[in-house]
């Protein structure tokens, strides 16, 4: 886990890059620090692995006080990629791979392994291993630096624009290999962009921050798109473009996914069993008469109770053809579940909705 | 008259072979000591950005001196020995070699030292395995210019009797004797030559990254 605790950065020339920034990272999630230029984002970034040093507060990495590591150990731990991939022009790409490890005084008969699992992960030819950087395009660059910074397995990952210099074709196919990588390795990542698209696709979380170093909001994309902290977040992330489209595509548009139903009279143990497969919590309750009653928090339901005690109390909104993804994100939004149950014309129920899947309507179609 | 009188060449192959070797030698170590103090002079310099202007200036009127000047100046302390010869070689490498050292470093790439100091290098492992590597070609073209300079003023240094090959310039010279000067002369244009062609070779050999690079 990272944590910011009232992290301040004032540079010798009295500029604030960083203004009491309070934030945590929780342990395999990845934020993406967005904003203007001069909000700070990359100062921000690189007080985690000390390459700046905070004029106050404290920056924690496994509840760990930075200030108070060798810095150089520090870095060791902590995978970082860079926007011109920053690769060593004098050594092969194995050599560049096999930097950290190398530090860490491995031994060759794992770092030679190691090396090709990290071009495998990046998806990289093993040919390239013995060209040099500039023998490679921008893009497998890129790569070479993502595969870097992963090879000394670091639990926690930093990345400053690494896809700011590549053209936007090559750009989009390393933002879906990134989205790819990242369930495999299960790395704590803060990534740095000015793209707040970029951010919203990438990101678990955003923490959006404005110039003189302030943090404005911090969140999920979705609670950010949806309930921006003030104007200027609202602005940035360019919320009123989003709505509108939503406000144009109707709830037919979206595939359902099936939301294991149970009905009223379903206990503790059918609702967990239900709740499980379908890996979140909450299960839609569902009558004969296949009208929706409510959610149904299977973590809540105790035993000797049956689904449709708890569900009666809870949003029963639902979304017919009709509606607009408009209504569907508002609905979404009120439920603690986070989703709409979808009706037909009858209303009858379909399935559910999810709030990610409607962001994600707003933002690519 | 003949240009050249190859029965004398034939008859002093020893003594040239002597002078030869002398030349190298003077130039050689000249080029060692003259590296040896750039070096330092040169972290010193990128540590203290200050010191570069004076530490330029400062070689740079030492290059300005005449050469005979600064022998001449150097002999009441060192009299007509090697080490008179040696100290003025030397500091005629500085400035080259200075100037080359830390433009060479301070060309390196900031991302890449950047991206060195977020590895975890320690700023000894950055100047070893990042700085140093990346400097090598520009560094390399300084020893070129310093080693092509310095065989060609070691000649010069005959005239407080060292010089390797210039003694034979001297020699032919008093006997108004065309032969040694022009064996001389071809010598130490052909040494020249031949130094400068290894040292692209071995630069060749120590950044196989840079001939295909384009910088």
């Amino acid at each position: 886990m990272i944590r910011f605790e009232k992290v301040t950065k004032r540079f010798a020339d009295g500029t604030t890059a960083v203004d009491a920034l309070d934030l945590e990272i929780a342990d395999g999630e990845t934020v993406m620090l967005v904003g203007p230029s001069g909000c700070g984002k990359t100062t921000s970034l690189r007080l985690i692995n000390r390459l700046e040093e905070a004029t106050g507060g404290r920056v924690l990495v496994n509840g760990q006080d930075v200030s108070q590591v060798d810095p150089t150990q520090l870095r060791r731990g902590i995978g970082y990629v860079i926007q011109h991939a920053g690769l060593f022009p004098h050594r092969r790409i194995e050599g560049n791979i096999a930097t950290v490890p190398r530090l860490l005084g491995w031994a060759r008969a794992k770092i030679q392994p190691k090396v090709d699992d990290m071009l495998e992960t990046v998806g990289l030819d093993r040919t390239v291993a013995q060209r040099f950087p500039h023998q490679l395009s921008g893009g497998q660059q890129q790569r070479v630096g993502v595969a870097r910074a992963l090879a000394g397995e670091p639990p926690v990952l930093l990345m400053d624009e690494p896809f700011a210099a590549v053209d936007p074709i090559v750009r989009a196919r390393l933002q879906q290999e990134f989205l790819d990588l990242k369930k495999r390795v299960r790395k704590t990542i803060v990534f740095v962009t000015h793209d707040v698209d970029e951010a919203i696709k990438l990101g678990d979380k955003i923490a959006i921050l404005k110039e003189g170093g302030q943090l404005a909001q911090y969140g999920r994309p979705v609670e950010i798109l949806a309930r921006p902290a003030d104007s200027f977040v609202a602005d940035f992330v360019g919320r009123e473009r989003t709505l509108k489209r939503l406000a144009l595509m109707t709830a037919d548009s979206l595939d359902v996914t099936p939301g294991n139903p149970v009905d009223p009279d379903a206990d503790a143990e059918r609702v967990g069993a239900a709740a499980a497969e379908a890996g979140q919590p909450w299960v839609p309750v569902v009558g004969e008469d296949r009208r929706f009653q409510g959610w149904c928090d299977s973590r809540r339901l105790v035993n000797g109770h049956t689904a449709g005690q708890l569900a009666g109390g809870l949003s029963i909104a639902t979304v017919g053809p009709g509606d607009t993804l408009r209504t569907a994100l508002d609905a979404a939004l009120s439920a603690e579940s986070r989703s709409v149950v979808r009706v037909d014309a009858a209303g009858n129920y379909l399935g559910v909705i999810t709030l990610e899947r409607i962001a994600e309507a707003g933002l690519w179609s | 008259m003949e240009l050249i009188r190859w029965s004398w060449v034939g008859r002093h192959l020893d003594d040239i072979g002597w002078l030869f070797v002398e030349h190298i030698q003077l130039a050689g170590l000249a080029l060692v000591f003259g590296f040896a103090i750039a070096f330092p002079l040169s972290l010193m310099a990128l540590r203290w950005p200050r010191l570069y202007g004076p530490l330029l200036g400062f070689t740079g009127v030492l290059f300005t001196v005449p050469s005979l000047a600064l022998f001449i100046l150097l002999i009441p302390y060192t009299g007509l020995s090697k080490a008179t010869s040696l100290i003025g070689l030397t500091i005629y490498t500085l400035l080259i070699l200075v100037r080359n050292i830390v433009e060479g470093l301070r060309g390196v790439s900031p991302h890449v030292l950047d991206a060195a100091k977020a590895m975890g290098l320690t700023r000894t492992q950055r100047l070893f395995q990042v700085e140093l590597p990346l400097a090598l070609p520009m560094i390399m073209a300084g020893i070129r210019i310093a080693a092509v300079t310095t065989i060609g003023l070691v000649t010069v240094t005959a005239l407080i009797g060292q010089g390797g090959l210039g003694r034979l310039f001297i020699d032919g010279f008093t006997r108004d004797f065309a032969t040694p000067v022009i064996v001389g002369f071809v010598l130490s244009v052909a040494l020249a030559v031949v130094v400068d062609l290894l040292l692209v070779r071995l630069q060749s050999a120590l950044t196989p990254w840079h001939d295909e690079a384009g910088r």
